[in-house]
């Protein structure tokens, strides 16, 4: 174990602890806000740096322990969360009502963020199977599943966000295992019909015809791609079938939607549409951004911040206050600190010769990777408002443990690539 | 192992990738998957990293701007408007606190009352007032602004809900009507609207300051001291007037009680001190209460002794007189005939009040005999004539700091017809201020001196500094001092047996004209039948002039001519300032009937100060007076006299000293006099101080600065 260590990349290491202790000071200037009294500022730091101790331990246990196990024990955490997800959904666990929390004593708990780990586990041990390589569509249908069933549960919560994560983790193991860029396309193909479905209906300019001619231009698209790359016949019909399904049952799915889902993806479209209610929360944050400038208005000094005119402010929206506070400046240097962070994880991916071991670091990497994405890209106005936080400066004890043992899982698995 | 089996060329071949796809797995090779998400990655990076460059750095003023907009708000706060004051500071505006009151119109319980209470003591109509309180969604309704302590202590003890106090600085005006023309009035915001008040404002008023104020989200107000923003406000500064509200409300009450008893349309006082032309009233009636200006009529706001432009009629008949005695063409005792009441120019008659026939010079003067002027006019010619119009300072502004001055309309000799030259000589045909008037006699009294006129004395910023102090300053010289020593002399005599006989008071020797003009009409031309204004223009001492006063009465009924109505006006206003404390002329008692008739022979001669003066006038005067004049030295100017200021025996010897280019020895000649003969000899000067030439001092570049001491 002691000699595993001298392979541990240190680097990541301090990056990552660097990048959390930022999160903590950003908590504490964030919750800096004129109505509340000075004693009551530090509460949350102060909260955030014990989540900081654990979700260390927890990093250091899970350095520990080797991937052997992870990879054996991955149906079981499989099922252990689609359990807990499904009695969540059946009428919630311990104190708290149905949602996506479970209270343990003082501590609560949102297995949706666990359930992100368990899916890379079942689909590394999945993929690293032999004769899994996914050549064609068919070959995706096993792990798709593996994939829709938390998937389904986690968008009943609802948590549109991790939904969204788990699709992305799908994808991005995926094209590691191989799939081919043609695949990937007609495998979004449904989705991007049903977008152009939708789009209209949404739309701030009114597009004439836009209901027929969109869908039939991205189904023309579709059987372009399908005729000029010889796809096998029953996929091809397949794809053509879903899209079609899709174009038809778009507007009953859009109109099935929680109206705050609805507001969201149309906010994002057209954020001037409701500039006072959920459009307020992006044009409040790209308000507190923008007004940073080059430079920044100076550590603790945001003035939209302190005023309170940021939405959520020291969890989803943290970054708004960091980009008010610390300028483009502060803004690059924290996304070249997570770019940083990411490469070494790909790196290791790359390294390490354990099928299993690879991976899960690609399917972390790109899990977090989506994450700080989303976030970013909500706050400055790119995504639509999901809720997902930004690891490592966000406030919140899941995450931060979560993404400690995730980056854990990772070193641990660095310090082991030569273990074959 | 595999054959390599030839293709048919005419089958196959039409999609190259074929033969790829199916020999290679469909899957990515491991080299390309590596590369396909770090490029992915990258493209991610980009798109956040471009986005915040557009957002922070491109558009980051603009959403700081924003930000701002949003959170900020830059609160004025208002500076103490500064006040006015006569000369001798005496408050003729200022501040007081005042209560102003606001609803709230969602906190009103009892709508009634409210209406009911203001209707009462703030006289608020409620036909006008219900409409605003009852509009939906209105936060802010002003009640009533700046009540009187009374209703302020009644409104307070209803406790009506709904109902807010707010502190405002009010306008007061401490001496009312007095003088209301030239302080003017402020709106309800304190903004000036007439007279000094608007004219100026910007300084009256002072800078606002800026505070910032910080509201968060839920609409809670910061106040933020250590803000860039923050500005003390500076308050406005302080005016001085010239006036003296002694001498205005003397003025006023009388020029009141003048246009009451002859029935006139309206009139106008001025007096002013000649030696500075520093205005000590103006005055005008109808006037109006600057707390309530709104309800009197327009018209009455005017302060018309500037905005006004009048036909002068005979008042100005000094103009030809001063013209035809500095050119020579006249002395006093020249005689002319008069006519038989009238004259004939290119078919028109221009009468006198009777059949005059020979008359002196003098006494076309004393009699105002219209065809008397003319004959001298005729003389002198256009030219002449206009050019001492202009010298006068007619038709051109005086530069008081009033507002809306008007220059008046004196025609150029290249515009006037056949009849000009007599009308123009009799002030018709031309129009003027009432102030031109009167500082075109301030010049006659002064020497010979037009000064520029001036209200304001002195301006001093919110700490007390003095900013500004008006310095007495000389536009032009008239005519010499003995041309203008003899009109003076010419119109005592007017006052002393003239047409001015009812402005005579014993013990006092004072110089006026009077003056009745026809009022033109405008809509059907010429002049309107019965509608004259009188006035009556002069100074007091005549020998040593303190005061200039000049009364005009427009229209009015039963008696017309100005020596009748306007003359008595000045009468009394004299007789009242001579009685105050504070009187710049001393009562003397009537001075021996000797000195003031000169067509007596005197006994023994005074000698004339003739230092300053080209030799050759010099002594053509001695000459003039039967004494013999002594010349030594080669210079052009008088610079030093032996005896001076003393009486000799006619016939004696003056000796007269003119040094080359020697700055004539001045001392203890009157200031003015002093000014006018160094302004004559075209020597640079500078002046302090006033009465006698005390000291006197050689300046660098040839310029002399003369020290007066009273």
């Amino acid at each position: 174990m002691l000699e595993r260590l001298r392979y541990l990349d240190i680097w990541t290491l301090l990056a990552t602890l660097l990048t959390a202790g930022f999160g903590i000071m950003m908590i504490y200037s964030a919750t800096q806000v004129s109505g509340v009294g000075t004693h009551q500022f530090a509460h949350f730091a102060r909260l955030q740096s014990i989540w900081f101790l654990v979700a260390l331990a927890a990093l250091v246990v899970t350095l520990a322990v080797s991937y052997r196990v992870y990879e054996a024990l991955a149906p079981v955490f499989y099922g252990i969360i689609l359990l807990v997800l499904v009695l969540l959904i059946w009428g919630g666990l311990g104190s708290g009502r149905a949602g996506r929390w479970i209270t343990l004593g003082p501590v609560r708990l949102q297995p949706s963020e666990f359930a992100k780990l368990c899916l890379i586990f079942a689909l590394a041990r999945y993929y690293s199977g032999k004769n899994r390589k996914p050549e064609n569509l068919y070959r995706l249908i096993l792990p798709g599943i593996v994939t829709l069933i938390p998937f389904v549960l986690v968008l009943k919560q609802p948590d549109l966000g991790t939904a969204l994560v788990l699709a992305a983790i799908f994808i991005v193991m995926s094209l590691w295992a191989g799939l081919s860029l043609k695949d990937f396309f007609l495998l979004i193909s449904p989705a991007l019909t049903m977008f152009l479905v939708i789009f209209p209906l949404i739309s701030p300019v009114e597009i004439v015809w836009g209901q027929v001619l969109l869908p039939l231009l991205a189904i023309g698209i579709v059987l372009l791609v399908i005729y000029y790359s010889r796809t096998e016949l029953s996929i091809s019909l397949l794809i053509m079938g879903l899209n079609i399904l899709c174009a038809f049952t778009a507007n009953p799915i859009w109109h099935k939607l929680q109206p705050y889902q609805q507001k969201r993806i149309i906010t994002f479209l057209n954020p001037s549409d409701d500039p006072l209610g959920t459009g307020y929360q992006i044009t409040q944050s790209k308000i507190a951004v923008g007004s940073g400038g080059f430079l920044g208005k100076g550590l603790f000094e945001g003035t939209q911040k302190r005023l309170e005119f940021l939405p959520e402010q020291h969890t989803d929206f943290i970054f708004s206050v960091l980009g008010e506070e610390l300028g483009f400046v502060g803004c690059t240097i924290l996304i070249f600190l997570y770019g940083f962070i990411l490469i070494r994880c790909l790196r290791i991916a790359v390294q390490t010769r354990d099928p299993f071991a690879s991976f899960t670091c690609v399917g972390i990497t790109g899990m977090l990777l989506f994450h700080i994405f989303v976030n970013i890209g909500m706050t400055i106005g790119l995504m639509p408002v999901t809720g997902v936080p930004l690891p490592l400066m966000s406030y919140g004890g899941s995450s931060l443990v979560l993404t400690f043992i995730s980056i854990g899982i990772i070193l641990g698995i660095g310090m082991r690539k030569y273990d074959y | 192992m595999r054959t390599h089996r030839p293709r048919p060329m005419t089958n196959g071949a039409t999609f190259p990738h074929r033969r790829s796809q199916r020999h290679d797995p469909a899957i990515m090779p491991a080299q390309i998957r590596v590369r396909v998400l770090f490029l992915a990655a990258f493209c991610l990076w980009l798109v956040l990293v471009s986005r915040l460059v557009k957002i922070q750095v491109i558009d980051g003023e603009n959403y700081r701007r924003i930000a701002m907009s949003q959170h900020q708000t830059i609160l004025e706060l208002p500076s103490e408007r500064g006040a006015i004051y006569d000369s001798k500071l005496n408050p003729m505006a200022l501040n007081m606190p005042a209560t102003s009151y606001y609803a709230v119109p969602e906190e009103i319980t009892d709508t009634t009352g409210v209406l009911q209470a203001f209707q009462r003591w703030c006289d608020r109509d409620p036909q006008d007032l219900y409409p605003r309180l009852a509009k939906p969604g209105v936060q802010f309704v002003w009640l009533s602004r700046k009540v009187s302590p009374t209703v302020e202590a009644r409104i307070d003890s209803l406790h009506l809900a709904g109902v807010y106090k707010f502190e405002e600085r009010s306008r007061r005006y401490p001496f009312h009507r007095l003088a209301s023309h030239v302080v003017g009035f402020t709106g309800v915001d304190n903004q000036g609207l007439s007279g000094l008040e608007s004219k100026y404002n910007d300084l009256l008023s002072g800078k606002a300051g800026k505070a910032v104020f910080q509201r968060d989200v839920h609409g809670k107000g910061f106040f933020l001291t250590n803000n860039p923003f923050y500005q003390q406000p500076q308050d406005g500064s302080s005016l001085i007037l010239t006036l003296d509200t002694t001498i205005q409300s003397i003025v006023e009450t009388e020029l009141r009680t003048a246009v009451e008893r002859t029935n006139a349309h309206h009139g106008m006082v001025l007096v002013m001190d000649p030696r500075t032309s520093d205005v000590l009233a103006m005055a005008n009636y109808p006037d109006f209460d600057p707390h309530a200006a709104t309800d009197t009529p327009l018209e009455y706001h005017r302060n018309r002794c500037v905005t006004d432009q009048i036909e002068p009629g005979s008042t100005y008949k000094i103009v030809a007189a001063t013209a035809a005695l500095e050119e020579g063409l006249f002395t006093p005792e020249d005689s002319l005939f008069c006519e038989m009441g009238y004259i004939t120019i290119s078919d028109r008659k221009i009468r006198d009040t009777k059949p005059h026939g020979w008359l002196s010079f003098r006494q076309i003067l004393e009699k105002s005999s219209n065809v008397g002027v003319i004959k001298i006019a005729q003389q002198l010619q256009s030219d002449r004539l206009y050019e001492y119009s202009r010298a006068y300072g007619f038709g051109a502004l005086t530069g008081i700091e009033l507002p809306s001055e008007v220059k008046g309309l004196v025609r150029s000799p290249r515009e006037w017809s056949m009849f000009s030259l007599a009308s123009v000589s009799i002030g018709q045909e031309l129009s003027v201020t009432p102030l031109q008037l009167a500082n075109a006699f301030c010049a006659l009294a002064n020497g010979g001196l037009l000064m520029e006129p001036h209200i304001i004395k002195e301006i001093r910023d919110d700490q007390g500094n003095v900013v500004y102090q008006r310095q007495p300053k000389v536009i032009r010289q008239v005519a010499s001092f003995e041309t203008v020593r003899t009109l003076s002399d010419i119109l005592v005599g007017v006052v002393e047996r003239g047409t001015g006989k009812k402005a005579h008071i014993p013990g006092i020797l004072i110089a006026g004209k009077t003056g009745t003009a026809q009022k033109s009409d405008p809509i059907q031309g010429g002049y309107k039948p019965n509608a004259y204004v009188a006035s009556f223009a002069g100074f007091l001492p005549a020998d040593d002039p303190k005061l200039v006063v000049l009364v005009i009465l427009d229209e009015p009924k039963g008696l017309y001519y100005g020596g009748d109505v306007a003359a008595p006006v000045f009468k009394t206003i004299v007789t009242k300032i001579l009685h105050t404390p504070s009187c710049p002329v001393p009562v003397v008692e009537p001075p021996p009937m000797a000195e003031t008739a000169p067509s007596q022979v005197p006994e023994s001669i005074n000698v004339p100060d003739l230092r300053g003066l080209p030799i050759q006038q010099a002594t053509q005067h001695l000459q003039q007076l039967g004494l013999t004049a002594q010349v030594t030295g080669d210079g052009l100017w008088v610079t030093h006299q032996t005896p001076l200021q003393k009486r000799v025996e006619p016939g004696a010897t003056v000796a007269l000293t003119a040094e080359v280019d020697r700055v004539p020895d001045l001392r203890r000649m009157p200031l003015r006099l002093a000014l006018s003969r160094l302004h004559q000899a075209k020597i640079p000067v500078q002046v302090k101080g006033s009465g006698l030439v005390h000291q006197q001092k050689q300046l660098t570049g040839g310029g002399c600065l003369l020290i007066g001491s009273l």
